[in-house]
């Protein structure tokens, strides 16, 4: 071995805490990137299993007249399919589908009654689409093909009947078609989402045996291969950032000729979808700007571990070693930790995306009732992408500590470090902003505005060391005829900015990230708490099947009398200026909440024209004032827009036409919103049950709102998990820094104690300066944060969603910042300053002489 | 027989490095009094620093004891805890370091009135002005020590060592880090300061012409 790479080695091992440290600062940045990505990939994997549970993985539906489709049909439409017919391209699975909205009693007289929705499958062509249906390889699902009526019923259903789920049992079925007897042989849970009503699955056949409709389906399910880009630079981003790109949502209906029509039904699915996008969009930023913390941490330790070794470098030259050599050195050093740092990290990241996909997993379990298969998804690609991330970042920030190194003369005195750059800082500054502006060009998207929340925690970065020695000096002027040992800090603070500074820009990145983004997720959760709230302001909702024009007569005057009022709307696909576009006609009738209770962004829900969803509106840059032209029987019809309101269901624009205008209608999917119930909602719920149309789902809206939100919190845990962890990487790189100015210092304090300095002040100095940066930096970061958080709210989200939030600027997410970011300041200074508290003078004095 | 400043037996310091015993110290004793020089000599590696840590109290010894008699009152610093160590050399020693040792972010005048600040002494900056001035410093006060020059340091240094009015100064090696002349200068300075104010020196050094016109010599042992 040469020597020169001998002592190269002793001096890694001499600073191997802070050589460890740097390799965990690559190893955590790798880490967080690698696990985003994963997490990512398995959760949108996850989120459409679990789409799957609750609606089943269908995406469209094929009807027919009256709602029902021949069962005669259904062998030659899947032949069509089979045989690769173009319109059956994109669908991966058909399954027909038998269903009715009944109830359960344990007797056929008198005795507790249960409303299920009764769920008819061929268990062959559904595997795979619902979870709650058996797999065909089990014996229930044989049990339910060859011995007619025999079911399976969810066992929260059972207990409200007072069954035991785990025997077998018989019930009686009541439904339009009278009352039948059933065998249950298996129960299932199905969690959370039971939302007061039950599932009962049978076989085809014996659904309709029980409904009295031999010979019809329901409808039958389609699963399309969800819109994702599949071909060239699209799916190559998207893999390399997963979440980053995101799929034009269109949904149209398509007329198959013979009465039938595919319907899509990404409405019912919609919600949750729009959540999950916009998550995994927050989460990939999130990952980038993790990358950013991670970068300074090893800046930072770099610069740190060249300026140690200032003096040796500086022998070295002395003894003839080339500058060249020198830098070789220092690069050769970082590679060596950047790939230590990878390996670390690559597993770290394995580690951290199971512990996050857990967390998906819970979101998915509270929601769907059962543990969702969420897994991760092999792929190199991420792999390959952290990995080089890592060492291509590590390289790049080793490079001005490498290009330091070798400019040491030989007295080892040169590196004076270029403190007062101010013009330096102030250019990098000027083109950073020019950057910002740039980015936020509508151009460029709400990629852009990513672009842009990244040089704004750059400027946040440069900002940081100039900021901190204002605060200093400003605090020193303030305290002037304070005691020389708080003077003795302040000095003491201004002067270790050289070591500090990198680690308190990276702390500042890591609160400015959890601020903007705390920032935009309590706007987000308030804005959509509001939007729920209007949406489902009905205690009660229900979805009628097939298609309709008007409300069923039986239905009107029952509702009349148990309610105080309801809106009835029917809902058809359309094109508006070449974009889908949902239409509802909208009847109303008794007392309603003002405006339907929809949360207005602008004007009203009025009789006299239409109001349009906020996302259509920006798309087709339509307010207030501005018409609109859409296909009416009869003709095309220019409709006057009243109102624009809040929409954060996915999916195509929305737009409510009120009765009066859409006349006459056209059929759709048509659903009913219940205000006021008279009575006890249960005995309400019992009567409409009776009197509905078969196949008519009743909705407990309260229960759905709590859910949307607990799956809203859930969601975005992750984000906070991450933001902990770049928080936690921040704390650490102000330890790393406050460690080596404490040995620094060692020398200075031998001193102080000599003349007499009481042993606690190095400790009162050491955690001082700590709570000096901290606070300093989240003051920084407090400005910044709500930039971060403006770029987010009014260009990413607007940009990438079309929805905008409503601003919600909770005081104790500034308060929690501040305090993290003391103690992350703390508990970095912790050791350095217990180290000092033990050491006694003359072991200290010791230093002296081994730095002399 | 004169009053008695410090009183030091049987104080010995042995190091343990791995499993390998070093004896620096063995059985060593003297008595210094008020306004007296002593002067311990050696080579390199002698124990010169070691024993004045011990008298500073800045270690413990291994057998032994040093007592100080100041203020009325005995300081056995071979027993006292690290609490009262510290306030007493607070308040009753002045160093003298090899490296002068100023706080590199304070100014000199700071670096001064450091001392009388800690020592609750009244207008501690009147007091530091005060010492800057008797030792031709007056102009420098405001200058950071890496603007001052060796010998500007070191003056400084011993105007810090004296602004709290102490009993002894100690100082290891005070010229060993300037060259004869300023060297000298600094030294005779300080010497004159001393005899003024009838204050004792411990003078650690392995230059001979130092040692001259002492009261007293120790002089220890070779370097194992
Ligand atoms: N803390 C310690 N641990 C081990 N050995 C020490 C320690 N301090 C001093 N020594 C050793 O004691 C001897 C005397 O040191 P020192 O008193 O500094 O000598 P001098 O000042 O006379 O040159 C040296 O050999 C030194 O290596
Ligand atoms: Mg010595």
């Amino acid at each position: 071995m040469s020597l020169l790479l001998r002592s190269h080695l002793r001096h890694l091992w001499r600073d191997r805490w802070q050589t460890l440290l740097a390799v965990f600062g690559i190893a955590t940045g790798v880490a967080v990137v690698l696990a985003v990505d994963l997490a990512n990939a398995a959760s949108r994997e996850a989120m459409r299993l679990a789409t799957q549970q609750l609606d089943g993985a269908a995406t469209h539906a094929i009807t027919g007249a009256g709602g029902r489709v021949a069962e005669s049909e259904y062998p030659g439409l899947r032949l069509r399919w089979r045989q690769g017919d173009e319109r059956f391209a994109d669908v991966r699975a058909m399954a027909p589908v038998v269903t009715a909205e009944v109830r359960l009693s344990r007797a056929s007289e008198e005795g507790p009654v249960w409303p299920v929705q009764l769920l008819g499958v061929d268990p062959v062509a559904d595997a795979g689409m619902r979870a709650a249906v058996p797999s065909p390889a089990g014996g229930a699902a044989g049990r339910l093909i060859s011995e007619a009526g025999t079911v399976l019923v969810d066992a929260g259903s059972l207990r409200q009947l007072g069954i035991d789920p785990e025997v077998e049992s018989t019930l009686w079925v009541r439904s339009s078609a009278g009352m039948r007897a059933v065998r249950v042989i298996a129960s299932f849970s199905l969690g959370d989402r039971a939302l007061g009503q039950g599932l009962m699955i049978a076989d085809i056949a014996t659904a309709q045996e029980l409904l009295d409709r031999v010979g019809w389906l329901s409808r039958i399910d389609l699963e399309r291969e969800q819109a994702t880009p599949t071909a060239g630079w699209a799916a190559f981003l998207e893999r390399l950032f997963p979440g980053l790109v995101m799929a034009p949502v269109g949904s149209e209906d398509e007329d198959l000729g013979g009465g039938l029509r595919v319907v899509s039904l990404a409405e019912q699915a919609a919600d949750t979808r729009a959540l999950a996008a916009s998550f995994q969009l927050n989460l990939a930023a999130l990952g980038l700007l993790a990358l950013l913390v991670g970068l300074f941490l090893v800046h930072g330790a770099l610069t740190h571990a060249v300026m140690r070794r200032a003096r040796s470098f500086g022998r070295l030259r002395a003894l003839g070693v080339q500058a060249a050599e020198i830098y070789r050195m220092v690069m050769a050093e970082a590679v060596v930790m950047a790939v230590l740092g990878v390996l670390a990290g690559l597993l770290l990241g394995r580690w951290l995306a199971s512990g996050l996909l857990l967390l998906v997993a819970g979101t998915l379990e509270n929601l769907y009732g059962q543990v969702a298969a969420v897994a991760l998804v092999p792929d190199l690609l991420p792999l390959a992408k952290a990995a080089s991330v890592g060492i291509l970042a590590t390289v790049l920030a080793a490079l001005p500590a490498a290009s330091r190194a070798s400019q040491v003369t030989p007295n080892g005195r040169s590196m004076v470090v270029r403190q007062a750059d101010g013009p330096r800082r102030a250019r990098w500054i000027l083109l950073l902003l020019l950057a910002v502006s740039a980015a936020l060009h509508p151009r460029l998207g709400y990629a852009g505005g990513l672009l842009a929340v990244g040089a704004v925690l750059l400027i946040a970065a440069a900002l940081t060391p100039p900021w901190i020695r204002a605060c200093l000096r400003l605090l020193l002027h303030v305290l002037r005829l304070a005691p020389l040992q708080v003077r003795l800090l302040l000095r003491d603070s201004e002067r270790g900015l050289l070591r500090s500074g990198v680690a308190a820009a990276a702390l500042v990145i890591a609160m400015a990230t959890a601020l903007g983004m705390g920032l935009m997720v309590e706007s987000f959760r308030s804005s959509v708490d509001r939007w729920l709230d209007a949406r489902l302001a009905a205690p009660l909702h229900l979805q009628f099947a097939g298609e309709h024009r008007v409300l069923p007569e039986s239905l009107a005057e029952l509702l009349s009398q148990s309610m105080d009022g309801h809106v009835f709307r029917v809902t058809w696909s359309d094109r508006v200026a070449g974009q889908p576009v949902r239409v509802s006609r909208i009847s109303v009738s008794g007392e309603l909440p003002e405006d339907l209770g929809l949360a207005m962004l602008v004007g009203r829900f009025a009789g006299h024209g239409v109001a349009i969803s906020e996302p259509l509106a920006r798309r087709l840059q339509l307010s207030v004032g501005s018409t609109l032209t859409l296909p009416m029987i009869g003709g095309e019809r220019e409709l006057s827009i009243t109102g624009v309101f809040r929409e954060y269901g996915a999916g195509p624009g929305l737009i409510l036409v009120p009765e009066a205008l859409a006349l006459p209608a056209l059929p759709g999917s048509a659903a009913l919103e219940l205000y006021g119930p008279r009575g006890d909602l249960d005995t309400v719920v019992g009567a409409l049950a009776a009197a509905v149309p078969e196949g008519t789902r009743i909705r407990h809206n309260e229960a759905l709102l709590s859910q949307a939100r607990a799956v809203f919190d859930r969601t975005f845990q992750v984000t906070s998990v991450l933001q902990a962890i770049a928080g936690a990487v921040a704390a650490l790189g102000l330890f790393a820094a406050l460690t080596a100015l404490g040995l620094e210092r060692r020398a200075q304090f031998g001193v102080l104690r000599t003349l007499g300095v009481g042993r606690l002040t190095p400790v009162v100095q050491n955690i001082g300066e700590a709570v000096l940066l901290a606070t300093a930096a989240v003051l920084l970061a407090m400005p910044l944060g709500v930039a971060v958080a403006i770029i987010l709210m009014e260009v990413v989200n607007v940009r990438a969603f079309g929805w905008s939030l409503d601003w919600h600027f909770p005081s104790w997410l500034f308060l929690q910042a501040l305090l993290a970011s003391l103690l992350a300041g703390l508990l970095a200074a912790a050791l350095p300053a217990w180290s000092l508290y033990r050491a006694t003078p003359a072991a200290l004095m010791m230093e002296v002489r081994a730095d002399a | 027989m004169a009053s008695v400043l410090l009183e030091v037996e049987g104080l010995t310091r042995v190091f343990t490095q791995g499993d390998r015993r070093i004896p620096v110290l063995e059985n060593v004793a003297f008595v210094l009094s008020p306004g007296q020089r002593l002067t311990i000599t050696g080579r390199s590696g002698s124990g010169k620093s070691t024993l004045l840590n011990l008298l500073a109290g800045l270690d413990r010894p291994d057998a032994g004891h040093m007592v100080w008699r100041v203020a009325g009152r005995d300081w056995n610093l071979a027993e006292l805890d690290e609490t009262t160590r510290t306030a007493f050399r607070r308040r009753h020693l002045g160093f003298v370091f090899q490296f002068f040792n100023l706080v590199p972010t304070l100014t000199a005048l700071e670096n001064v009135a450091l001392l009388a600040e800690l020592n609750g002494l009244d207008d501690p900056f009147g007091r530091a002005r005060w010492r800057l001035q008797r030792l031709g410093l007056a102009d420098r006060e405001d200058a950071f020590p890496d603007t001052l020059s060796g010998g500007e340091q070191q003056r400084v240094a011993i105007a810090r060592a004296l602004v709290h009015e102490p009993s002894v100064i100690l100082a290891d090696e005070p010229t060993g880090n300037l060259d004869r002349d300023t060297g000298d200068a600094v030294f005779a300075q300080l010497l004159e300061v001393l005899a003024e104010e009838n204050r004792a020196l411990v003078l650690v050094t392995h230059d001979p012409a130092l040692a001259i016109g002492g009261d007293a010599e120790l002089a220890l042992g070779r370097a194992p």
